[in-house]
């Protein structure tokens, strides 16, 4: 029972690292139409670029900070230099952010090399807690935990506040919130930082879950993202959240109990919520 | 007169390769059988309006079935082993189609690519019988009852690319192929004229998966074996802009777009092996921006504007 | 039998209850305008009676055989046609091109996947008769996107009658038509060649309606108010104070 609840709580703690990534993929899909292919490079982009500040100067916070900086500058370039210029041609954008990953991922392996990264953990969080006869680090707890004020926050931005229902009111009906008088751009584009910052902090927390980053950690994860849309449901913080966690927990499982599956899984669920409901399990279009 | 381009490069073709080095003969198989997949995919794409990012990996299953057929059974006739691999193309085309049926546009682009990305773990994890990312080789021409060469397969290949040429041709000005277009166009009216667009978004999309099948299988003989990173999503990519390049809904844009792409890795890749990939990237981005309607429609464009000022000369 | 009978149809739409229990037959060759202020529910009616929208209750049958939930397509096979309030076409195909996807929607040869379009020379000749028609056939190798919206609209109704179909739902098919292009197609309308077609046309052009229709039906907010000829229409009180008397529903 207790392999059960630990398995349960490494998947919470994957989930969360999947739910930080994959909201910013996820509004910027549902606000703007936009896919941007390249949000896993934010990812990877916060990662080295935590890890490397946080190695320098040994201080966790700086990393975190260089982490949602730099995924941030660079999602502000990729916005403005690139995609506002493709409004409406999503088929362009697929291929520049496409482009994107090319370039970034390349630019990695010269400058960090080919062999994986390890993550950084804080002193204060190197222990762990006992459950049962197995023991779960505290490092994971506080990801846990940092995953769940992050959900309650984003989702009290999205329901109660006036950005968030100007931002769901950009979803449905975009011509009306301009002619309202609203500024949807400026928002648009300050979602799709916000969205890339969020990758960029996933990004520099989720090493240690992950095991470690490479150059090709940008192009793999944003598979995860993607199904993580597609199972919970483009363009809500609550459809994020449950198909990270979903996902998550699934995966953590099926490594235990049948380890070759469990790369599969979160394509499994995808088809099987693409046949059911193909919107996605929180989706807001139909 | 206006196909005397069209009739040049294919009389190149035929008659070119006997004067050209070898290196340079692999290079024109390998953009014939790449040709064939983005033809393949602007049938999907182009035509259909289906944003299929997971073609490469139809392209490798019929490819992975060949080898497995060479590496695990007795048989290896070409004539059996062939049409198998193009069954298992147009199924797994057929199941991407149905997966992703009631999604449009992006989500279909988002859809198959996840699936695409789900074949290439299946070759990367089934180690026992893909051999993992090493991929499986080993594989000799087809016996036909002739001995292959470097040249030979070429020509081989060139028959086979040309009849399916022709074929897709056909198809494509036939009335099922102009129902495409018109789904593609505008799905909503073709439905109120009576056409059911949901089965035929389905066939078009076997029919172009049997298509990038066959070319997995040219692909897997000219290569000699078959690896991961010809199935996952750089691959798909690749099929992508290749046929962006070259020109949506135009066939032979498809080839156009396949040396492009080809020909500059080449060359590239002898200049900095290691950092073609930001060049690829750059091309990547430059379509998205410049692509237009690719490089096909704008030089039949100003052969036709040629032709005609040559008329108006005379 | 009738050509087109409706049964207590409820449809709703985006949390909205659209119609409600409309019930109204038709029969063949009758001509039948559906009119109603903006937002009653005509598009929606028209939209479901095509199938593009699914009724939550209610029957819908064509010929006698019951099409309440059957595919769009299937409809059409059966005979029923429809053209749209916005004009919907195949934008980057000519003008040709789009009435001959039109004729051979319903033709033997729509699967034909070898033998190119052009080779069917008989559709190519109704073709150019339709285009003719509406003296398009000048424009035929145009793409349709570049065809003005007046010319469009005549696309649009010939697209929808190109399929042959013994019942068409025509949305505000001169919404932007000069006074001629009205005109001639009322007369087209009445022509004794589309005597055997049922046609229910939503229209706000009250000279349309008073010289092709010979009955009216009156929608207001989801329901059908009213029935009949044009004087008893023009003589019903409901009616009179919906288009020209105090209106209480804001």
């Amino acid at each position: 029972m207790d392999g059960f609840v630990i398995n349960i709580l490494f998947g919470l703690s994957y989930g969360m690292v999947l739910f930080l990534l994959a909201t910013g993929l996820s509004i910027v899909l549902g606000l703007m139409g936009v896919v941007n292919l390249a949000h896993g490079m934010l990812f990877m982009i916060g990662a080295y670029a935590g890890v490397t500040v946080g190695k320098l100067t040994g201080s966790f916070a700086l990393a975190i900070l260089a982490a949602v900086i730099s995924a941030g500058l660079a999602g502000l370039f990729i916005e403005r230099g690139f995609l506002r210029k493709l409004y409406k041609r999503e088929l362009d954008q697929i291929l520049v952010t496409f482009g994107f990953i090319y370039i970034i991922t390349n630019l990695h392996l010269w400058i960090y090399g080919p062999y994986p990264r390890s993550g950084i953990v804080p002193s204060g969080l190197s222990g762990a807690i006992a459950i049962g006869a197995y023991s779960f680090s505290f490092y994971r707890l506080a990801v846990i935990a940092i995953g769940t004020v992050a959900c309650i926050g984003l989702f009290w931005l999205q329901e109660r506040t006036r950005i968030g229902a100007v931002i769901r009111a950009g979803m449905d009906d975009p011509e009306t919130v301009y002619a309202s008088g609203v500024n949807l751009m400026t928002i648009n584009v300050g979602a799709f930082c916000f969205g890339a910052m969020l990758a960029g902090l996933a990004g520099i927390i989720g090493i240690p879950i992950l095991g470690g980053v490479t150059a090709t950690t940008g192009g793999d994860i944003i598979f995860v993202a993607i199904s993580v849309c597609i199972v919970g449901g483009v363009g809500s913080i609550q459809g994020a959240f449950v198909g990270a966690l979903l996902i998550g927990i699934v995966t953590s499982l099926a490594q235990r109990y049948y380890p070759a599956t469990a790369i599969y899984v979160m394509y499994v669920l995808m088809v099987i919520v693409l046949v059911l409901k193909p919107s996605g399990l929180l989706g807001r279009r139909a | 007169m206006y196909l005397a381009p069209l009739v040049a490069v294919f009389l190149f073709l035929v008659i070119g390769p006997p004067f050209l080095d070898t290196a340079i003969i692999s290079q024109l198989t390998k953009i014939l059988c790449f040709g064939l997949l983005a033809m393949s995919l602007d049938v999907a794409f182009g035509y259909t309006g289906l944003w299929s990012f997971g073609h490469a990996g139809i392209f490798g299953v019929a490819a992975y079935t060949t080898m497995l057929f060479f590496k695990y059974t007795a048989i290896h006739n070409f004539w059996i082993i062939t049409p198998v691999a193009i069954l298992m193309a147009a199924i797994v085309a057929a199941v991407f189609a149905a997966v992703a049926a009631r999604s449009s546009g992006l989500y279909f682009l988002l859809i198959t690519l996840a699936l695409g990305q789900l074949v290439y773990c299946v070759a990367v994890q089934w180690k026992p019988v893909t051999n993992g990312d090493d991929g499986l080789w080993g594989l000799p021409y087809p016996q036909l009852g002739f001995p292959f060469s470097n040249i030979s397969y070429y020509y081989f290949t060139l028959a086979v690319v040309a009849l399916c040429a022709f074929l897709l041709y056909r198809f494509t000005r036939s009335p099922f192929g102009y129902s495409l277009v018109g789904i593609r166009e505008n799905e909503v009216r073709a439905r109120t004229m009576g056409y059911n667009t949901r089965l035929r978004k389905l066939i078009a999309f076997v029919i172009s998966g049997s298509f990038a099948g066959l070319a997995g299988i040219l692909y897997v003989y000219f290569n000699g074996g078959i690896a991961p990173e010809n199935v996952g999503m750089y691959a798909s990519g690749m099929a992508m802009i290749m046929v962006i390049i070259g020109g949506t809904a135009t066939l032979w844009g498809g080839f156009v777009g396949s040396a492009v792409v080809l020909l500059s890795q080449y060359y590239i890749s002898q200049l900095t092996p290691a950092r073609w990939p930001i060049f690829l990237g750059a091309l990547f981005i430059a379509a998205g921006f410049f692509a237009g309607g690719g490089i096909f429609p704008r030089l039949a464009c100003l052969w036709k504007k040629a032709v005609l000022y040559g008329d108006a000369e005379s | 039998m009738a050509m087109l009978r409706v049964n207590d149809l409820f449809v709703s739409y985006s949390g909205l209850q659209v119609l409600q229990g409309i019930s109204f037959s038709m029969e063949r060759g009758e001509k039948v305008a559906l009119i109603g202020p903006n937002g009653a529910g005509k598009t929606t009616l028209l939209n479901a009676l095509t199938g593009l929208i699914l009724p939550q209750s209610g029957q819908i049958e064509l010929l006698g055989r019951d099409i309440t939930h059957r595919a769009t397509h299937v409809r059409a096979s059966l005979g029923l046609a429809r053209s749209f309030q916005v004009s919907s076409l195949f934008p980057q195909l000519s003008v040709l091109e789009n009435v001959l996807l039109a004729l051979h929607g319903l033709h033997r040869s729509s699967y034909q996947m070898l033998r190119p379009i052009t080779a069917y020379k008989g559709n190519l000749e109704k073709a150019e008769e339709f285009l003719e028609s509406v003296d398009l056939l000048a424009k035929r190798n145009l793409p349709s996107r570049s065809l003005s919206h007046g010319e469009q609209r005549r696309l649009e109704l010939i697209l929808s009658l190109a399929g042959g179909p013994v019942a068409l739902l025509l949305d505000e098919p001169t919404a932007g038509l000069t006074r001629e292009e009205s005109s001639a197609l009322a007369a087209m309308l009445r022509s004794p060649s589309h005597r055997h077609l049922a046609v229910l046309f939503v229209a706000h052009d009250l000279d349309l309606v008073y010289t092709v229709a010979e009955r009216i039906l009156v929608l207001y907010y989801g329901t059908i108010i009213a029935e009949g000829t044009a004087e008893q229409i023009q003589a019903n009180q409901d009616v009179r104070k919906i288009y020209v008397g105090e209106d209480d529903v804001a």
